[in-house]
């Protein structure tokens, strides 16, 4: 079993961010959103042990055990570790990040500067949503400058 | 007050010709949308408004993101990690992520130009200068002005980068 492994990750702590996706020298992390769920899988027959996803996890939700499986190898296919629930964005449907790691983020920002429910919209929807107020108050400003003119 | 890129409202058009200079600045991905709220007019061109006290530096896992003497948040790829906590965190959303390195990219205000002198790609591109990039102070000459400009950031905090200035 020397120098095989895959990452296992605790579901307690595992946020579902992409850092061990990112931080993969192999690429062999492979992470899907499924309809609402968030998959990660591994591509064990290429996983070189190295541990760099269990350095890179910020949450240290992932710990690299000793496994042997090469399901993964012929299949072609990733073998699933972890299903995370996504949230959907509360304008558009669309799932974009799951309840945990907005929380997680939620607790880090600034309160004043943030309004509440723009933690429920995916990065789209933020757009709209600012270029929408943006856009009333370029009218007001229109209407007002058009009325100072009749005058 | 540090120079930002500040908007004009009323006079964008909609051509996109700032994302079009900055994806070609930035290597083929644009930091900067145009938003066309419910697909009507005015359009309002947006990027990173580098804010004050910014979720994003908070929110970082890897302590990649910073905030410069100029006032100009960055992100630096070497120490990003890929988290995604910074696209959450941001009230615009416009922190993108890089599809072939899967790290996060956004506006740097073309830092690199403006240390060769020259002034933002999307400002130097936009033909009806909805765009401007100088401090707040340089547009809102009138009392009538920074009144305005005054209101309108106080009707809403996450607006920081309006100005208003003289019409024509």
């Amino acid at each position: 079993m020397e120098g095989y492994g895959a990452p296992k990750r605790d579901p307690e702590k595992c946020v579902g961010c992409f850092a061990c996706v990112t931080g993969c020298p192999e690429k062999v992390i492979i992470l899907q959103d499924v309809k609402d769920k968030r998959v990660y899988g591994t591509l064990s027959h290429n996983c070189m042990y190295c541990k760099e996803c269990e350095e890179i996890c910020p949450q240290e939700a992932i710990k690299v055990v000793p496994a042997f499986e090469l399901l993964s190898f012929f299949k072609g296919n990733p073998t699933e570790d972890l299903q995370l629930e996504l949230q959907p964005c509360s304008s558009c449907g669309n799932y974009f990040a799951t309840p945990k790691h907005v929380m997680l983020v939620k607790s880090k920002a600034e309160p004043s500067i943030t309004p509440q429910d723009m933690w429920n919209l995916c990065p789209n929807c933020r757009r709209e949503r600012i270029a929408g107020e943006l856009k009333t108050t370029a009218s007001m400003q229109a209407s007002m400058y058009i009325q100072s003119k009749k005058k | 007050m540090a120079k930002k890129v500040y908007l004009i409202l009323n006079r964008c058009l909609g051509c996109e010709e700032c994302v079009e200079g900055c994806k070609k600045e930035h290597g083929g991905y644009a930091n900067c949308f145009v938003v066309k709220p419910g697909g009507k007019f005015p359009t309002i061109p947006m990027r990173c408004a580098h804010c004050e006290d910014p979720n994003c530096i908070k929110s970082c896992s890897a302590e990649a993101i910073t905030k410069n003497e100029d006032g100009i948040v960055l992100i630096d790829q070497e120490k990003c990690n890929g988290c995604r906590n910074c696209v959450v965190a941001c009230p615009f959303g416009m922190i993108q992520i890089h599809p072939e390195t899967n790290k996060a990219l956004k506006c740097d205000l073309c830092i690199d130009r403006q240390k060769e002198g020259k002034i933002p790609v999307c400002v130097e591109n936009c033909a009806l200068q909805a765009l401007v990039f100088g401090e707040a102070s340089e547009f809102e000459k009138t009392d009538k002005q920074k009144q305005a400009a005054k209101r309108i950031n106080e009707l809403d905090k996450l607006l920081p980068e309006v100005v208003v200035a003289k019409e024509g």
